[in-house]
């Protein structure tokens, strides 16, 4: 298990350092290389490659393994409580709903300023939110309402927040394509700065709440009897799936999919052990992120692809498979 | 610290050709999608489109000095290009012949290009001022109507550059006139309400929609009186929705139509 786990992590590492190559400035191999090790102090060369790769590849790469990994791991938080492989945080309306919080906070916030209060209340829209669903999958009667009623809250959400974009004309707001469709082109450092510790810790925490996850697959009942405190464990996950999703947005806008994906494959290459594949799945989330934008930055014309449109590209037509299968019922 | 502008990415085609007029096009090294003349400058590399930069696009070309407008975006993109320690200029999209004036000004300084900054602005102005000398005031109703295909239908009013020109012409902007604030979709019931005599559209939108005779069945414009009459001019979208160097020759255009189709 550790041996797959290793092998995860060493394509991250190749598949993020193959990224730092990539690009539309057109960089050769060597003038890459002597960019970043003048970036890391080793060299003293400077100049375009270095500000390119310095700051526009590195944060845009690491950014991507950010919201990969908070997406991956939302999903299978969220996937984990509602005990169904289609709970996602873009299919239950998280995104969105971090989204609108997103947009309100940078309302208030100086261009070029640090966005901490977008971040703050994309989190906290998105916990609420996260558990808001729960309790509307409550009191509904089939499993697959779940996914109906997220849905219909995310284009409830997204709606709001179109509203806001339409009738506040701030250049404060986030640009209407790269947030909806979600996007990469726009990371910083400082942006990598403050959503680093909310991603991680999140995962961490989650990550804590691994046997409870993997009792609940049981049954609530069942998870109970065991000992797990279901309401205070429901809790504690779906809150922060909320707030690292919420960070993710403040990364790269609402981006779909992700959360789908990356367990689906994790259960593949780890089985269904949640310690295994939260981690599995942050790496592998990370992965689909950077190869999609990868892809996007190859592709590149006048203008970027958003990585939402190429997530959701690839990652409709799989939830089309599930939804025909259903095989996970 | 005086300004590096050896080489200088242009975000907007309106800058493009004001950075050639003030006589340092040799120094543009990239330009936006927007950019249509001068030829020289169509040569350059195209770093991406104004309103939708991406930074490494712009970067790819090395520049010392990118200078954009107003309505250059996304701002992040923008800081992500002053992070890499590269200039990065915004000057104010020129609504009105002062504003261009203004804007020709804050460009001199950057280029330290000011005498030459200077005389561009007499010779636009007189350029106007020759041009309107020609315009006989008629009351006559002029609406720029937007378009780039039937989806994207807009009509202007105050704000933007077209009132300006419009009644610069002698004639009376009939979105602004019907009390439009920038720009409106483009209904049945607002063209009734603007009730142009002449409607302009940009010549490329009108390729798009298929011609003259498409845009008249657009619901609405039939029943306008330069629907009934098919008063409509179709111009360059660039000559009208920014001012640049050639502002005096659009004007000129412009009355010579409205004079021929009777205005």
């Amino acid at each position: 298990m550790i041996r797959r786990q290793l092998l995860l992590v060493g394509a991250l590492l190749a598949t993020a350092v193959f990224g730092l190559f990539v690009g539309a400035a057109n960089l050769s191999l060597s003038e890459t290389w002597k960019g970043l090790a003048s970036g890391l102090g080793l060299a003293d060369t400077g100049g375009l490659a270095e500000a390119v790769v310095m700051e526009i590849r590195l944060p845009r790469i690491i950014g991507g393994i950010l919201v990969g990994a908070s997406l991956g791991v939302g999903g299978t938080g969220l996937q984990g409580v509602y005990r169904n492989p289609v709970a996602e945080p873009y299919l239950l309306g998280v995104s969105a709903a971090a989204g609108l919080g997103f947009v309100l906070g940078a309302l208030v916030t100086q261009i070029g300023a640090v966005p901490v209060t977008p971040i703050l209340l994309a989190g906290i829209a998105g916990a609420l939110v996260a558990l808001l669903t729960r309790k509307i999958a409550a009191v509904a009667p089939t499993g697959n309402s779940l996914v109906l009623v997220g849905v219909a809250l995310g284009f409830a959400f997204l709606a709001w927040t179109l509203v806001v974009t339409f009738i506040v004309d701030s250049p404060r707001l986030p640009t209407f394509a790269y947030f909806v469709f979600g996007s990469l082109g726009t990371v910083t450092w400082p942006l990598v700065y403050v959503s680093l510790p909310v991603i991680i810790t999140g995962i961490l925490v989650i990550g804590s709440n691994a046997r409870s996850l993997d009792l609940m697959s049981l049954g609530e009942t069942q998870a109970m009897s065991l000992g797990v405190d279901v309401t205070r464990m429901t809790t504690f996950v779906l809150g922060t799936v909320g707030i690292i999703v919420g960070a993710s947005v403040a990364v790269a806008g609402v981006v779909g999919f992700v959360g789908l994906l990356a367990p689906l494959v994790g259960r593949r290459v780890v089985g269904p052990g949640h310690r295994n594949l939260i981690t599995a799945a942050a790496v592998l989330g990370g992965l689909f992120v950077l190869w999609a934008d990868i892809l996007i930055r190859g592709l590149v014309g006048q203008v970027e692809v958003p990585l939402g449109v190429v997530t959701a590209a690839v990652g409709g037509p799989v939830l089309i498979i599930m939804l025909l299968r259903r095989n996970w019922t | 610290m005086p300004i590096d502008s050896s080489r200088i990415v242009s975000l907007s085609g309106d800058l493009t050709e004001l950075v050639y007029e003030l006589g340092a096009g040799d120094r543009l090294v990239g330009v936006d999608v927007t950019t249509v003349w001068p030829e020289g400058a169509l040569e350059l590399p195209i770093v991406g489109v104004g309103r939708f930069i991406t930074a490494e696009g712009v970067l790819s070309v090395d520049p010392t000095l990118v200078i954009g407008d107003t309505q250059s975006s996304p701002p992040e993109a923008l800081e992500q290009i002053r992070g890499a320690g590269v200039r990065v200029e915004i000057l104010r999209v020129a609504t009105s012949f002062e504003a261009l004036y203004v804007k020709i000004e804050s460009l001199g300084m950057l280029l330290d290009a000011e005498d030459a900054a200077e005389k561009l602005i007499a010779r636009i102005s007189s350029d106007i001022e020759e041009a309107s000398a020609q315009a006989v005031p008629s009351g006559i109703r002029v609406a720029y109507v937007y378009t780039r295909g039937p989806d994207v239908m807009l009509l202007f009013g105050d704000g933007m550059t077209t009132r300006p020109l419009i009644e610069a012409a002698g004639a009376i902007d009939a979105g602004a006139d019907s009390g439009i604030v920038e720009t409106v979709s483009v209904t049945a019931e607002a063209l009734v309400a603007a009730s142009p005599d002449v409607i302009i559209v940009p010549e490329e939108g009108l390729g798009v929609l298929g011609g003259v005779e498409a845009f008249l069945e657009t619901p609405g414009v039939a029943q306008t009186p330069a629907g009934e009459n098919g008063a409509i001019l179709a111009y360059p979208e660039g000559d009208f929705l920014t001012f640049g160097p050639r502002v005096g020759e659009s004007l000129r255009l412009l009355i010579a139509d409205l004079q021929a189709l009777g205005g």
